[in-house]
């Protein structure tokens, strides 16, 4: 009871937390210099015919009166229109999450695979050869550029050793693709049973969720490298020692169950870096997803388009930290929802 | 939560903004946009053909643009990969005849012309009646018939539209009220002109913009707020040419699978797929890998190195109408007046640009009229001499130089070449430049309001006609006449020699107009880039033709 009313108060916060990134996702987005009516005109209009497109659109109107309109447009489930995709937003956005949903759920499972046990690893083993390469990797990993690394296992496991296939999309582009029902290609091929689809998207997908998710281990591994030291260091850990636990259980069992919490809680975080990180993998990758709908919307200027990925993904965030949150009071029961 | 974490989370959102701030910044280079969407009913459906039955490499043709697969209605659409979609799937009235260049490679040869979707046509004696006879038996993709009331409906569109590029192109041509586009009988179209007009059929040759509409299925897509229907046409197709839309993600791809009602010859490439590779290296990548067959904007560095001597690539250098220049805005001060314009003029090492910039894969620009623009002369009296340059600087009175803001386009990596190479030029004379990179929507506002004082800029005559370039681009008050230029004379004889049917008279009034350009040297011509083919070697039948498009319909692969 006390968690469902607790939950509610964190579902109610989403409205100020939605309304604030709105304001200021609206805001930022027109103070940027060029604005989205000469582009929908292109370089033939008149001005004239500038001045009645902005009147049709309504950019002529004090910002606040356009902000209004548009909120009252949001909270009737109108998300815009967006000009250069020549659709209503909000199907642009049905389109387009589901594969960078798909794309940041996988390199955030890699991510975690491989970053958690190199953690542990090197901080049960400080200063051996095993907690070096941890090290190395993790500042390679933090600081190489998504657009890099991207590019180079493309070049490797693509270009030169033809491991991969070709960034072209999600599948093969002379595969018929299966029935669109939740528009995650791994999860779609499934439900109709088409395996070769279910191979190809696999395999389509395998690089750029390593790539994102080489960009993610490095902080995951240091961080749990570090709560795992400091809770091995804990005055419980050297009782259970004193008492003759095995080590093994000591390490395993106690240690990394207490050190896993914090890490828990950077889930919710990096998924929002996975959704960012996503707008430079799919351009790398050719993946029409929201990151690169997302450039797509800025660099053209178009205005609904770049709102309605910043509420998607600002609503994502909160619900996976929320998630993350209830999750945390399930395995720490000193917390308590109040 | 314990304080550390606290601290180190903070630590990671921090270092992840800034690293997203850093990566966003050398992607941003790459000319990007998302098009545009399949049809009003649900997120992909496939409009003309049956659902894809897999398909067959050999006869599939991929081409891997580097974004903007933009909106496709002909009346508004520029860009260049729109052309190339548009010139697929729309037909015009005529078409421009084929011929070979000096080495041997097949070229349109824009001096002849010869019916496309009018089996023939003629001109009365007195060159104002234009009577086009429709190909018999023509029908659209969607299965209606080609009609007079489509080429009318096609035609009287921008007209009524009063916008967009095709609009100001059919009134170059003559075409200026919908009375003068007369449907005789169902097969028969008459054009009629006050005067007669030399550019009208160029205008009718342009097979992207010009393409004859199917009027019952754009207007069965028409709605109140969308009289004409311009958002549905972005990113549908309504044509008769010999590809039809099989399937449009906005942002990702468009497929085209060859028309079952085309009325010519069968494309042997049955299936044409436009995908956007917005990374120069993946594009690159891609071709020599041989996943597509052909690649658009290669820098022209990978070109003579990388590329050069790759196996199973070949790429072919085109002279095209394109000018590269570097403008000022002709009304203000200093750039008011023409000796500082000829000093900048005479303070640029031309040879040393193309190769730095192009890498030789271009020629120096001769004046306002590319390679191929009809009667073009050469009337760019500049080269490069620095002491000229500043005893021009000293007789206008800025002997100690001046400051300026030098304004290029993101995306356009030749241009940005351009403005860096001329910023460490003009510092030599004392002219010192601020680079300003701007994007294309700033850009455009801008332009609009007349507020870029000088930067970098290409155009390109889709016809490669003198009173084209002279109407878009030098006129007084043109639309992309953006350095504001301005001569009485060069208007009159712009005026006078777009109707003058007269071959040596027309000449003559259009040299005069260079000549007079090139005294008022109102831009500073750069140079005229190639346009660089590059495609698998396997690749056979392609057309150049000077709006650049590539008509993978042309095409065979061995």
């Amino acid at each position: 009871m006390r968690l469902l009313v607790y939950v509610t108060k964190r579902l109610l916060l989403l409205v100020p937390t939605l309304l604030g990134v709105s304001i200021v996702c609206f805001t930022l987005i027109r103070v940027l210099p060029g604005n989205p009516v000469y582009m929908i005109v292109g370089p033939y209009a008149t001005l004239e015919e500038i001045a009645r497109v902005k009147a049709d659109l309504g950019f002529d109107k004090p910002i606040y009166q356009q902000y209004l309109i548009y909120l009252n447009d949001v909270l009737h489930g109108d998300l815009g229109y967006s000009w250069h995709t020549s659709q209503p937003v909000a199907r642009d956005l049905l389109q387009r999450f589901p594969l960078s949903f798909e794309l940041s759920t996988i390199s955030l499972v890699i991510a975690l695979g491989v970053a958690i046990p190199l953690g542990v690893v090197s901080a049960v083993h400080r200063g051996s050869w095993l907690d070096h390469i941890a090290r190395v990797l993790a500042v390679i990993g933090v600081s190489m550029p998504l657009f890099w690394s991207g590019l180079v296992l493309s070049y490797v496991f693509f270009f030169r050793l033809h491991w991969a296939p070709p960034p072209l999309g999600t599948l093969d582009p002379m595969m018929q693709p299966p029935p669109r029902l939740t528009g995650m290609i791994l999860i779609d091929s499934l439900i109709a049973r088409r395996w070769d689809a279910f191979q190809s998207a696999l395999a389509h997908l395998a690089l750029p969720a390593v790539t994102l998710a080489f960009s993610m281990i490095g902080s995951v591994t240091r961080m749990t490298r570090s709560s795992m030291a400091e809770v091995l260091h804990s005055d419980f850990v050297r009782t259970a020692t004193a008492f003759g636990l095995p080590r093994r259980t000591v390490i395993y069992r106690d240690a990394l169950q207490n050190a896993l919490l914090p890490v828990v809680t950077m889930v919710g975080m990096l998924y929002g870096f996975a959704l960012g990180g996503t707008v430079l993998v799919e351009m790398i990758f050719g993946l029409a997803g929201m990151g690169s709908y997302a450039f797509g919307s800025i660099m053209n200027m178009d205005y609904a388009g770049v709102e309605g990925v910043v509420l998607v993904v600002a609503v994502v965030f909160v619900v996976v930290n929320l998630l993350v949150d209830i999750l945390y009071a399930i395995i720490d029961p000193r917390i308590s929802y109040r | 939560m314990h304080p550390r974490v606290k601290a180190f989370l903070g630590l990671l959102v921090l270092g992840a903004l800034a690293l997203g701030c850093a990566q966003a910044a050398p992607t941003a280079s790459a000319p990007t946009q998302a098009p545009v969407s399949p049809p009003t009913q649900g997120p992909t459906v496939r409009p003309t053909a049956a659902p894809t039955q897999g398909g067959d490499r050999a006869s599939t043709y991929i081409i891997a643009a580097s974004g903007d697969l933009e909106g496709w209605d002909p009346a508004t659409a520029t860009y260049y990969t729109a052309l190339d979609i548009m010139a697929n799937v729309y037909d015009s009235l005529l078409d421009y005849d084929v011929s070979t260049d000096s080495q041997g490679r097949a070229v349109a040869d824009v001096t002849k012309f010869r019916g496309k979707l009018a089996e023939t046509f003629s001109v009365s004696a007195d060159g104002k009646a234009w009577t086009f006879k429709l190909r018999k038996g023509a029908k659209f993709a969607s299965g209606n018939d080609v009609t007079s009331a489509d080429v009318k409906y096609s035609l009287d569109r921008p007209l009524l539209m009063g916008t967009g590029i095709l609009n100001t192109m059919l009134n170059l041509g003559g075409i200026i009220t919908t009375t003068q586009v007369v449907a005789v009988d169902p097969t028969t179209v008459r054009i009629d002109l006050d005067k007669p007009n030399p550019l009208l059929p160029h205008m009718l040759a342009l097979a992207a913009n010009s393409g004859i509409l199917d009027s019952k299925l754009v207007q069965a897509n028409c709605t109140a707020d969308d009289p004409f229907g311009t958002k549905w046409l972005r990113n549908h197709v309504a044509g008769s040419g010999p590809y039809s839309l099989e399937k449009s993600e906005p942002g990702n791809q468009v497929t085209f699978v060859a028309n079952k009602n085309y009325w010519g010859p069968a494309p042997k490439m049955q299936k044409v797929i436009y995908k956007t590779v917005p990374s120069a290296q993946d594009r690159m990548m891609l071709l020599m890998s041989g996943a597509v067959d052909q690649a658009y904007d290669i820098p022209g560095q990978d070109l003579t190195t990388t590329l050069k001597n790759a196996q199973g690539i070949k790429i072919m250098s085109f002279a095209a109408p394109s000018t590269t220049v570097f403008f000022v805005n002709n009304n203000l001060p200093p750039f008011d007046n023409v000796k500082v314009r000829k000093a900048l003029c005479y303070a640029v090492p031309y040879q040393a640009l193309i190769d730095k910039v192009l890498y030789g894969l271009g020629t120096p620009a001769v004046g306002p009229m590319a390679n191929g623009v009809l009667f073009g002369k050469k009337c760019n009296e500049c080269t490069y001499d620095l002491a000229k340059a500043k005893s021009l600087l000293a007789e206008a009175g800025l002997a100690g130089g001046f400051d300026m803001t030098l304004t290029y386009r993101e995306g356009r990596p030749e241009e940005e070449s351009s403005a860096v190479f001329l910023q460490a030029e003009l510092a030599k004379i004392n002219v010192r430049v601020t680079l300003e990179k701007i994007q294309t929507a700033a850009w455009n506002e801008r332009r609009a309001n007349k507020a870029i004082n000088a930067g970098i800029d290409s155009y390109t005559p889709y016809a490669p006609d003198p009173n084209y370039v002279l109407e878009f681009w030098y006129k007084t008050g043109a639309s992309l006449n953006t350095w504001q230029y301005s001569n009485k004379r060069v208007d009159e004889l712009a005026k006078m020699s777009v109707t003058e049917t007269d071959a040596v008279k027309r000449q003559a009034l259009i040299e005069e107009a260079q000549d007079l350009i090139g005294k008022d040297q109102p831009v500073i011509w750069l140079f005229n880039p190639y346009w660089n083919l590059v495609v698998r070697d396997n690749v056979r039948g392609y057309v150049f033709y000077p709006d650049r498009a590539t008509r993978p319909a042309n095409l065979s692969k061995d």
